[in-house]
Protein backbone atom coordinates (compact mmCIF):
# COMPACT_ATOMS: atom_id res chain seq x y z
CA UNK A 1 0.00 0.00 0.00
CA UNK A 2 2.95 2.19 1.43
CA UNK A 3 5.08 1.05 -2.13
CA UNK A 4 2.07 1.80 -4.52
CA UNK A 5 1.06 5.46 -2.67
CA UNK A 6 4.99 6.76 -3.05
CA UNK A 7 4.76 5.34 -7.23
CA UNK A 8 2.12 7.31 -7.42
CA UNK A 9 3.73 10.45 -5.98
CA UNK A 10 6.76 9.39 -8.23
CA UNK A 11 5.03 9.86 -11.26
CA UNK A 12 2.93 13.16 -9.69
CA UNK A 13 6.46 14.21 -9.15
CA UNK A 14 7.76 13.44 -12.51
CA UNK A 15 4.78 15.12 -14.51
CA UNK A 16 4.88 17.41 -12.39
CA UNK A 17 8.91 18.15 -13.81
CA UNK A 18 7.87 17.33 -16.74
CA UNK A 19 5.23 20.25 -16.83
CA UNK A 20 8.10 22.74 -15.33
CA UNK A 21 10.29 21.99 -18.00
CA UNK A 22 7.35 22.65 -20.71
CA UNK A 23 6.62 25.92 -19.00
CA UNK A 24 10.42 26.56 -18.82
CA UNK A 25 10.72 25.92 -22.69
CA UNK A 26 7.52 27.80 -23.03
CA UNK A 27 9.06 30.94 -21.14
CA UNK A 28 12.47 30.80 -23.34
CA UNK A 29 10.07 30.53 -26.74
CA UNK A 30 8.32 34.11 -25.67
CA UNK A 31 11.15 35.68 -24.41
CA UNK A 32 12.38 35.26 -27.57
CA UNK A 33 9.80 35.73 -29.60
CA UNK A 34 9.93 39.54 -27.78
CA UNK A 35 14.06 39.83 -28.51
CA UNK A 36 12.52 39.33 -31.98
CA UNK A 37 10.26 41.99 -31.92
CA UNK A 38 12.26 44.32 -30.57
CA UNK A 39 15.33 43.62 -33.06
CA UNK A 40 12.59 44.18 -36.07
CA UNK A 41 11.57 47.67 -34.21
CA UNK A 42 14.91 48.83 -34.25
CA UNK A 43 15.46 48.11 -37.80
CA UNK A 44 12.30 49.06 -39.42
CA UNK A 45 13.73 49.61 -42.98
CA UNK A 46 13.91 45.67 -43.13
CA UNK A 47 10.11 45.82 -42.33
CA UNK A 48 9.03 48.30 -44.82
CA UNK A 49 5.82 47.63 -46.42
CA UNK A 50 5.13 50.78 -48.32
CA UNK A 51 6.39 51.34 -52.31
CA UNK A 52 6.30 54.94 -51.87
CA UNK A 53 8.14 55.02 -48.51
CA UNK A 54 11.53 53.75 -49.92
CA UNK A 55 12.00 56.66 -51.90
CA UNK A 56 11.97 59.29 -48.69
CA UNK A 57 15.47 61.03 -48.99
CA UNK A 58 15.99 60.10 -52.49
CA UNK A 59 13.75 62.74 -53.87
CA UNK A 60 11.34 65.64 -53.48
CA UNK A 61 8.27 63.49 -52.41
CA UNK A 62 9.26 64.98 -48.51
CA UNK A 63 7.78 67.84 -49.39
CA UNK A 64 4.81 66.29 -51.02
CA UNK A 65 3.92 64.45 -47.84
CA UNK A 66 4.45 67.61 -46.06
CA UNK A 67 2.15 69.72 -48.16
CA UNK A 68 -0.13 66.98 -48.54
CA UNK A 69 -0.73 66.34 -45.14
CA UNK A 70 -1.14 70.21 -44.76
CA UNK A 71 -3.57 70.46 -46.77
CA UNK A 72 -6.12 67.28 -45.75
CA UNK A 73 -5.57 68.54 -41.94
CA UNK A 74 -6.15 71.99 -43.21
CA UNK A 75 -8.56 72.08 -46.19
CA UNK A 76 -11.68 70.27 -43.55
CA UNK A 77 -11.29 72.77 -41.38
CA UNK A 78 -11.15 75.68 -43.62
CA UNK A 79 -14.56 74.52 -44.86
CA UNK A 80 -16.64 74.57 -41.63
CA UNK A 81 -14.78 77.51 -40.28
CA UNK A 82 -16.15 79.28 -43.88
CA UNK A 83 -19.45 77.43 -43.48
CA UNK A 84 -20.22 78.44 -39.98
CA UNK A 85 -18.77 82.34 -40.77
CA UNK A 86 -21.63 82.04 -43.61
CA UNK A 87 -24.23 80.83 -42.05
CA UNK A 88 -23.09 83.52 -38.77
CA UNK A 89 -23.73 86.25 -40.94
CA UNK A 90 -27.07 85.29 -42.72
CA UNK A 91 -28.92 84.81 -39.54
CA UNK A 92 -27.13 88.13 -38.43
CA UNK A 93 -28.40 89.66 -41.46
CA UNK A 94 -32.02 88.22 -41.40
CA UNK A 95 -31.96 89.62 -37.49
CA UNK A 96 -31.24 92.90 -39.24
CA UNK A 97 -33.54 93.11 -42.17
CA UNK A 98 -36.62 91.38 -39.83
CA UNK A 99 -36.49 92.36 -36.64
CA UNK A 100 -38.24 90.74 -33.65
CA UNK A 101 -41.52 91.22 -33.70
CA UNK A 102 -43.28 92.15 -30.56
CA UNK A 103 -46.11 89.66 -30.45
CA UNK A 104 -45.38 87.19 -27.73
CA UNK A 105 -45.05 83.55 -28.52
CA UNK A 106 -44.31 83.61 -31.89
CA UNK A 107 -40.85 84.20 -31.45
CA UNK A 108 -37.72 83.72 -30.46
CA UNK A 109 -36.07 86.55 -28.65
CA UNK A 110 -33.00 87.49 -28.44
CA UNK A 111 -30.29 86.37 -26.08
CA UNK A 112 -30.03 89.61 -23.98
CA UNK A 113 -33.18 90.21 -24.01
CA UNK A 114 -34.05 86.40 -22.81
CA UNK A 115 -31.27 86.73 -20.13
CA UNK A 116 -32.56 90.25 -18.94
CA UNK A 117 -36.42 89.23 -18.66
CA UNK A 118 -34.43 86.34 -16.18
CA UNK A 119 -32.54 88.55 -14.38
CA UNK A 120 -35.02 90.64 -13.58
CA UNK A 121 -35.80 94.35 -14.02
CA UNK A 122 -33.55 95.68 -11.44
CA UNK A 123 -30.48 93.99 -12.92
CA UNK A 124 -28.15 96.11 -14.42
CA UNK A 125 -27.22 95.47 -18.12
CA UNK A 126 -23.48 94.18 -18.68
CA UNK B 1 -40.34 85.22 -8.05
CA UNK B 2 -37.41 84.02 -10.13
CA UNK B 3 -39.39 80.95 -11.15
CA UNK B 4 -42.63 82.87 -12.24
CA UNK B 5 -39.88 85.05 -14.62
CA UNK B 6 -38.91 81.74 -15.96
CA UNK B 7 -41.92 80.40 -16.25
CA UNK B 8 -42.73 83.85 -18.02
CA UNK B 9 -39.46 83.34 -20.45
CA UNK B 10 -40.09 80.28 -21.32
CA UNK B 11 -43.80 81.00 -22.39
CA UNK B 12 -42.84 83.49 -24.90
CA UNK B 13 -39.89 81.42 -26.22
CA UNK B 14 -41.39 77.98 -26.43
CA UNK B 15 -43.74 78.29 -29.22
CA UNK B 16 -40.76 80.04 -31.42
CA UNK B 17 -41.28 80.25 -34.89
CA UNK B 18 -38.94 78.77 -37.32
CA UNK B 19 -37.21 81.36 -39.54
CA UNK B 20 -35.66 79.80 -42.51
CA UNK B 21 -32.32 81.77 -43.17
CA UNK B 22 -30.86 79.52 -45.67
CA UNK B 23 -32.99 76.87 -47.80
CA UNK B 24 -32.70 73.62 -46.85
CA UNK B 25 -31.84 72.28 -50.18
CA UNK B 26 -28.55 74.72 -50.51
CA UNK B 27 -27.45 73.79 -46.98
CA UNK B 28 -27.28 70.08 -47.97
CA UNK B 29 -25.78 70.84 -51.06
CA UNK B 30 -23.11 72.54 -49.35
CA UNK B 31 -22.48 69.74 -47.05
CA UNK B 32 -22.57 67.55 -49.62
CA UNK B 33 -20.05 69.57 -51.81
CA UNK B 34 -17.47 69.67 -48.67
CA UNK B 35 -17.24 65.90 -48.60
CA UNK B 36 -17.28 66.09 -52.48
CA UNK B 37 -13.67 68.63 -52.53
CA UNK B 38 -12.11 66.56 -49.35
CA UNK B 39 -13.10 63.01 -51.86
CA UNK B 40 -10.77 65.01 -54.73
CA UNK B 41 -8.79 66.52 -51.91
CA UNK B 42 -7.54 62.39 -51.38
CA UNK B 43 -7.35 61.88 -55.08
CA UNK B 44 -4.76 64.76 -55.74
CA UNK B 45 -3.12 64.09 -52.68
CA UNK B 46 -2.58 60.58 -53.62
CA UNK B 47 -1.56 61.47 -57.12
CA UNK B 48 0.74 64.15 -55.82
CA UNK B 49 2.75 61.90 -53.77
CA UNK B 50 2.77 59.34 -55.61
CA UNK B 51 4.49 61.52 -58.88
CA UNK B 52 6.65 63.00 -56.13
CA UNK B 53 8.04 59.95 -55.40
CA UNK B 54 7.95 58.16 -59.01
CA UNK B 55 11.75 58.17 -60.77
CA UNK B 56 11.41 60.62 -63.25
CA UNK B 57 11.72 58.74 -66.38
CA UNK B 58 9.20 56.19 -64.76
CA UNK B 59 6.08 58.76 -64.91
CA UNK B 60 5.47 58.84 -68.36
CA UNK B 61 2.17 57.86 -70.92
CA UNK B 62 3.28 54.95 -72.67
CA UNK B 63 4.41 55.21 -76.34
CA UNK B 64 5.86 58.82 -75.77
CA UNK B 65 2.12 59.95 -75.68
CA UNK B 66 1.20 63.76 -73.85
CA UNK B 67 -1.72 64.64 -72.18
CA UNK B 68 -3.55 67.31 -74.69
CA UNK B 69 -3.01 70.37 -73.00
CA UNK B 70 -4.52 72.74 -75.76
CA UNK B 71 -7.53 70.87 -76.37
CA UNK B 72 -8.33 70.21 -72.84
CA UNK B 73 -7.16 74.38 -72.55
CA UNK B 74 -10.40 74.67 -74.95
CA UNK B 75 -12.62 72.68 -72.92
CA UNK B 76 -11.81 74.88 -70.17
CA UNK B 77 -12.86 77.58 -71.52
CA UNK B 78 -16.29 76.18 -72.52
CA UNK B 79 -16.79 75.07 -68.99
CA UNK B 80 -16.21 78.24 -67.53
CA UNK B 81 -18.27 79.69 -69.95
CA UNK B 82 -21.11 76.89 -68.63
CA UNK B 83 -20.34 78.39 -65.24
CA UNK B 84 -20.77 82.35 -66.62
CA UNK B 85 -24.15 81.55 -67.99
CA UNK B 86 -25.46 79.83 -65.23
CA UNK B 87 -24.88 82.68 -63.06
CA UNK B 88 -26.18 84.83 -65.31
CA UNK B 89 -29.44 82.71 -64.99
CA UNK B 90 -29.21 82.75 -61.69
CA UNK B 91 -29.40 86.92 -61.51
CA UNK B 92 -32.12 86.46 -64.61
CA UNK B 93 -34.09 83.36 -61.95
CA UNK B 94 -34.07 85.71 -59.10
CA UNK B 95 -35.31 89.31 -61.03
CA UNK B 96 -37.70 86.81 -62.45
CA UNK B 97 -36.87 87.33 -65.62
CA UNK B 98 -38.05 85.32 -68.84
CA UNK B 99 -34.25 85.53 -69.69
CA UNK B 100 -33.02 82.86 -67.30
CA UNK B 101 -34.59 79.33 -69.21
CA UNK B 102 -32.38 80.75 -72.36
CA UNK B 103 -29.35 81.29 -69.53
CA UNK B 104 -29.65 77.89 -68.06
CA UNK B 105 -29.87 75.90 -71.57
CA UNK B 106 -27.06 77.46 -72.70
CA UNK B 107 -25.21 76.30 -69.50
CA UNK B 108 -26.35 73.27 -70.21
CA UNK B 109 -25.20 72.83 -73.82
CA UNK B 110 -21.50 74.50 -72.91
CA UNK B 111 -21.74 72.08 -69.85
CA UNK B 112 -22.62 69.13 -72.25
CA UNK B 113 -19.76 70.18 -74.92
CA UNK B 114 -17.05 70.17 -72.25
CA UNK B 115 -18.08 66.20 -71.74
CA UNK B 116 -18.57 65.74 -75.32
CA UNK B 117 -14.84 67.03 -76.09
CA UNK B 118 -13.29 65.43 -73.14
CA UNK B 119 -14.72 62.30 -74.20
CA UNK B 120 -13.57 62.64 -77.59
CA UNK B 121 -9.85 63.13 -76.25
CA UNK B 122 -10.35 60.20 -74.10
CA UNK B 123 -10.89 57.92 -77.53
CA UNK B 124 -7.87 59.62 -78.86
CA UNK B 125 -5.92 58.62 -76.11
CA UNK B 126 -7.72 54.93 -75.75
CA UNK B 127 -6.37 54.66 -79.09
CA UNK B 128 -2.64 55.27 -79.05
CA UNK B 129 -2.52 52.89 -75.99
CA UNK B 130 -3.27 55.25 -72.78
CA UNK B 131 -4.93 52.70 -70.76
CA UNK B 132 -5.85 52.49 -67.24
CA UNK B 133 -3.40 50.05 -66.81
CA UNK B 134 -0.24 51.30 -69.09
CA UNK B 135 1.54 53.34 -66.59
CA UNK B 136 0.57 54.51 -63.23
CA UNK B 137 0.15 58.23 -65.19
CA UNK B 138 -2.93 56.84 -67.17
CA UNK B 139 -4.30 55.01 -63.94
CA UNK B 140 -4.54 58.64 -62.26
CA UNK B 141 -5.36 60.07 -64.97
CA UNK B 142 -8.20 58.03 -65.81
CA UNK B 143 -9.24 57.82 -62.02
CA UNK B 144 -9.74 61.32 -61.72
CA UNK B 145 -10.71 62.99 -64.68
CA UNK B 146 -13.11 60.30 -65.35
CA UNK B 147 -14.44 60.81 -61.56
CA UNK B 148 -14.46 64.61 -62.48
CA UNK B 149 -16.79 63.77 -65.27
CA UNK B 150 -19.03 61.46 -63.64
CA UNK B 151 -19.90 64.38 -61.64
CA UNK B 152 -20.16 67.04 -64.19
CA UNK B 153 -22.77 64.62 -65.66
CA UNK B 154 -24.49 64.31 -62.32
CA UNK B 155 -24.58 68.18 -62.12
CA UNK B 156 -26.07 68.27 -65.81
CA UNK B 157 -28.89 66.27 -64.87
CA UNK B 158 -29.50 68.42 -61.87
CA UNK B 159 -29.82 71.43 -64.38
CA UNK B 160 -32.06 69.96 -66.54
CA UNK B 161 -34.33 68.61 -63.77
CA UNK B 162 -34.06 72.48 -62.88
CA UNK B 163 -34.50 73.60 -66.23
CA UNK B 164 -37.30 71.86 -67.10
CA UNK B 165 -39.07 72.69 -63.61
CA UNK B 166 -38.35 76.64 -64.95
CA UNK B 167 -39.62 76.06 -68.12
CA UNK B 168 -43.17 74.72 -66.49
CA UNK B 169 -42.80 77.43 -63.38
CA UNK B 170 -42.80 74.84 -60.49
CA UNK B 171 -38.81 75.25 -59.59
CA UNK B 172 -38.08 76.32 -55.90
CA UNK B 173 -35.40 78.51 -54.90
CA UNK B 174 -33.51 75.96 -52.57
CA UNK B 175 -33.80 73.60 -55.82
CA UNK B 176 -32.02 76.56 -57.84
CA UNK B 177 -29.37 77.24 -55.89
CA UNK B 178 -28.64 73.47 -55.08
CA UNK B 179 -27.89 71.98 -58.63
CA UNK B 180 -26.37 75.87 -58.96
CA UNK B 181 -23.62 75.42 -55.98
CA UNK B 182 -23.36 72.14 -57.38
CA UNK B 183 -22.43 72.88 -61.03
CA UNK B 184 -20.05 76.09 -59.66
CA UNK B 185 -18.15 72.90 -57.68
CA UNK B 186 -17.16 71.25 -60.37
CA UNK B 187 -16.55 74.15 -62.65
CA UNK B 188 -14.35 75.45 -59.52
CA UNK B 189 -12.71 72.08 -59.08
CA UNK B 190 -11.71 71.33 -62.34
CA UNK B 191 -8.66 74.08 -62.95
CA UNK B 192 -7.09 72.47 -59.67
CA UNK B 193 -7.10 68.44 -61.80
CA UNK B 194 -6.05 70.77 -64.55
CA UNK B 195 -3.27 72.28 -63.09
CA UNK B 196 -2.26 69.05 -61.04
CA UNK B 197 -2.88 66.01 -63.46
CA UNK B 198 -1.77 67.75 -67.02
CA UNK B 199 1.06 70.05 -65.98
Amino acid sequence: MRESTSRVAQAEASALRSLLRVGRTLQRARSRWWLAAALLTAAPASALACPVCGLIGTSDNTWAYQAMSAMLTLLPLAMIGATVWWLARLVARADTERPPARSAGKQILPLARRSQMLAGPEAKPR
Amino acid sequence: MAVTRMQQAMRVVRPAARREVVPNGLLGMVIFVGTEVMFFAGLISAFTISKAGAPRDAWNLPAGQVLPLASTAVNTLALFASGALLWVAGRQYRARSSGATQSLLAAIFFGALFVMLQGREWVGLIGHGVTLRSSALGAFFYVIVGTHAVHVLAALAGLGVAWWRLRAGRLSYGFFLGAQTFWFFVVLIWPVIYARVYF
